[in-house]
């Protein structure tokens, strides 16, 4: 491989990119903005949410409790009444969640220790309502606790690496390899294409530049972009997010270069079968983004996936870097622990190589 | 012509022998000779489909050939395709440069790319801008350059690293006469210069300014040689040249004759194209007599010296029939 060949496909590589401020701009700055709005936009835990109290007897032990569903703050109290019929109502037009019924002899059972409150749950979205169930019974269980009720067994929990349990540190590192898969794959899937759309192939066919210097040389100035893409949303996760870097740094990023390699190679090798833009970045988002977003296990455990699907996720790559993202960013453990993650990397890598490398023969230029 | 050394005459900068291709059952190219010397303007003709672009593809280097070898400056064009693309420039018929990038930024990237640096990079560069007339529009977007200067940069980005051979594929389809005319200016001093140059046309007027021609048809080459060895050649179709004020009814005329094969009009004159085997002399005293016959005035009556397309066109027949 002939540097000086390299160097000049690169430099041209670059030169397109600036005359194109825009896109340029865009590549900068979507990685932040989608950063923020994934990072507000999936919520796994309940703030706020909207519920109704119907006391249906007004006294001193329907009050308390109540009380202490105004004060969490995972509800908000929007609607208080005598009457379920206002709740039902209030629960189909969408108003509240779900609704807290406090039947007329509540206090009376309270007494004999076999009081009941009703729970309705709007059920449309099956995980919110899986939500406000649990976080309703814990809330009923520690207004017991606050009683004198002395349970036969407390359960002492710690979560580690996640103290306060936010969900939001588990899916910052999954958005930010969502982030870096779909801008690797979708800048370099236009790259090549465009080559091909446009008719340089052409000229380039005549000159002594072969398929390795054209290929090396067109990802050179992307990886760059790609890095200082990552960068950002490192610093946007570490800043804005509040989210804790335990792990190395250098670490981080040097397999984030690992990962964006991946990626880009496959965006190359789409560019490379689709041979025009159009259809290069549609393939490239579907085949980046929804395995990353779906089968990388940041929203959904691949543990709990169907088997089928458990094996396809051994292909997607992000798997494996939001697996070792993680890891470096709340346990700050070295990814020599998880080097079966890193192996698995690298092992795409070599095989993307070898067929964008093989694939490569379609554009004619020298070998 | 120009003061070259002897053992550079020596070799040929294009010399392929025996070039063929095949695709499928279809054969583009079939077992042609090619040698074009330095200093030498060597035309391609032929209408398309004829084999041409196949042709002028295997020489680049761009399509292997299916058989038959191809050297370069005596570098072997297929086994050492690396070192022989160094010596060769190649202008697409259309335009392959980056639109996106200026003047400057194209040229800078074929610098790169045949690996010219330090100094001789900018001597190169500013040759190429001074001698190609592109200075002031280094800075310009290729897109929007017009016509005749997208061609002259094409050429310069292919003349950068001062190849043994030049290839241009159609250079002057869509542009003006005057950027015509300057373009074979152009060529003319490259020639001079020592450079091969290997130019496909359709213009008969084009080919009159090559040094040596040769004609494709159907993948072989039907007809080779200086344009001189070419209009000397016999033509077996001959033609005859009518100069008269009564043309029209001469016209009609000519249809009726059985020793007619076409008859073109011709800036106020006839051309009548006679048969295969047809005596011109005896088909003039015919003519004359008949003439007088109707009382049909003729300005001047002779066979007519044949151009270029003439002696294409009865080829190109010969080799149907």
């Amino acid at each position: 491989m002939n540097v000086q060949h390299v160097r000049a496909m690169a430099r041209k590589e670059w030169w397109h990119l600036l005359r194109d401020p825009r896109s340029l701009a865009l590549i900068l700055i979507m990685p932040s903005m989608l950063l923020f709005l994934f990072g507000y936009a999936i919520r796994l835990d309940l703030q706020h949410a909207p519920i109704a109290i119907v006391q249906e007897s007004r006294d001193a032990a329907t009050e308390e409790l109540a009380a202490h569903f105004a004060a969490s703050r995972a509800f908000q109290v929007v609607l208080r009444s005598n009457d379920r019929r206002d709740a039902a109502m209030a629960l189909q037009r969408g108003q509240i969640w779900a609704a807290v019924i406090f039947p007329t002899d509540y206090a009376r059972q309270l007494e004999r220790g076999a009081a009941r409150i009703q729970l309705l749950l709007d059920g449309v979205d099956a995980n919110t309502a899986r939500l406000l169930r649990n976080y309703a019974l814990v809330l009923v269980n520690d207004y017991l606790l606050s009683r004198g009720g002395q349970p036969p067994i407390r359960i002492e929990d710690r979560t580690w690496f996640n103290e306060t349990k936010e969900s939001r540190l588990a899916i910052i590192p999954g958005i930010i390899a969502m982030v870096m898969a779909v801008i690797g794959a979708l800048m370099t899937s236009l790259t090549i294409a465009r080559e091909m759309e446009q008719g340089n192939l052409v000229m380039l066919r005549t000159t002594p530049l072969t398929r390795r210097e054209f290929l090396f040389g067109k990802l050179l100035p992307y990886l760059f972009i790609g890095l200082l893409d990552l960068a950002v949303a490192v610093a946007v996760a570490v800043f804005v997010f509040e989210m804790p870097l335990r792990g190395s740094l250098p670490v981080l990023l040097l397999l984030s270069a690992l990962f964006l390699l991946v990626v880009m190679l496959q965006g190359a090798l789409i560019s490379i079968n689709a041979g025009n833009q159009l259809l290069a970045s549609q393939m490239a988002m579907v085949s980046t983004f929804l395995p990353a977003f779906l089968l990388s296990g940041f929203i959904f455990a691949i543990e709990n996936m169907p088997t089928v699907l458990q094996y396809i996720t051994l292909v997607v790559p992000a798997r494996y870097y939001v697996a070792l993202s993680r890891a470096i960013f709340l346990k700050g453990i070295t990814p020599l622990l998880l080097w079966t993650q890193v192996a698995a990397l690298l092992a795409i890598l070599l095989v993307l190589l070898r067929l964008t490398l093989a694939r490569s023969r379609k554009l004619g230029l020298l070998p | 012509m120009s003061a070259l050394k002897p053992d550079v005459d020596a070799t040929p900068v294009i010399l392929a022998e025996n070039l063929t291709r095949r695709f499928g059952d279809f054969t583009a190219v079939d077992h042609i000779h090619i040698t074009v010397q330095p200093g030498e303007v060597f035309g391609l003709l032929g209408a398309n489909g004829a084999g041409k672009t196949t042709a002028i593809r295997m020489l680049c280097g761009m399509l292997p050939p299916t058989a038959g070898w191809i050297r370069v400056a005596d570098v072997d064009m297929v086994r050492h395709a690396r070192r022989a693309r160094g010596l060769i420039g190649y202008v697409a018929q259309r335009f392959s440069l980056y639109g996106d990038l200026t003047v400057l930024e194209n040229l800078k990237l074929q610098a790169g790319l045949y690996g010219l640096t330090g100094a001789r990079q900018r001597e190169r560069l500013e040759w190429a801008l001074a001698h190609l007339e592109l200075i002031d529009r280094k800075d310009a977007m290729a897109e929007a350059l017009p016509l005749g200067y997208k061609r002259r940069l094409a050429l310069a980005a292919a003349l950068l690293h001062e190849p043994r051979v030049l290839f241009l594929d159609e250079p002057t389809s869509g542009v003006d006469p005057i950027a015509r005319q300057r373009f074979w200016e152009l060529i003319y001093e490259l020639a001079d210069g020592g450079i091969g140059i290997l130019v496909t046309t359709h213009y008969m007027d084009e080919a009159l300014f090559c040094d040596r021609l040769s004609l494709m048809q159907a993948g072989r080459i039907v007809a080779e040689g200086t344009p001189d060895e070419l209009l000397r050649r016999p033509l077996p179709t001959p033609i005859l040249e009518l100069d008269s004020p009564d043309a029209v009814a001469f016209e009609q005329l000519a249809q009726t004759w059985p020793e007619t094969r076409e008859i073109i009009p011709h800036a106020g004159q006839l051309r009548i194209r006679l048969h295969a085997g047809t005596e011109a002399s005896a088909m003039t005293a015919k003519i004359w007599a008949m003439a007088a016959e109707r009382g049909l005035t003729v300005g001047a009556l002779h066979p007519a010296a044949p151009e270029l397309e003439d002696v294409f066109v009865a080829v190109l027949e010969e080799n149907e029939t």
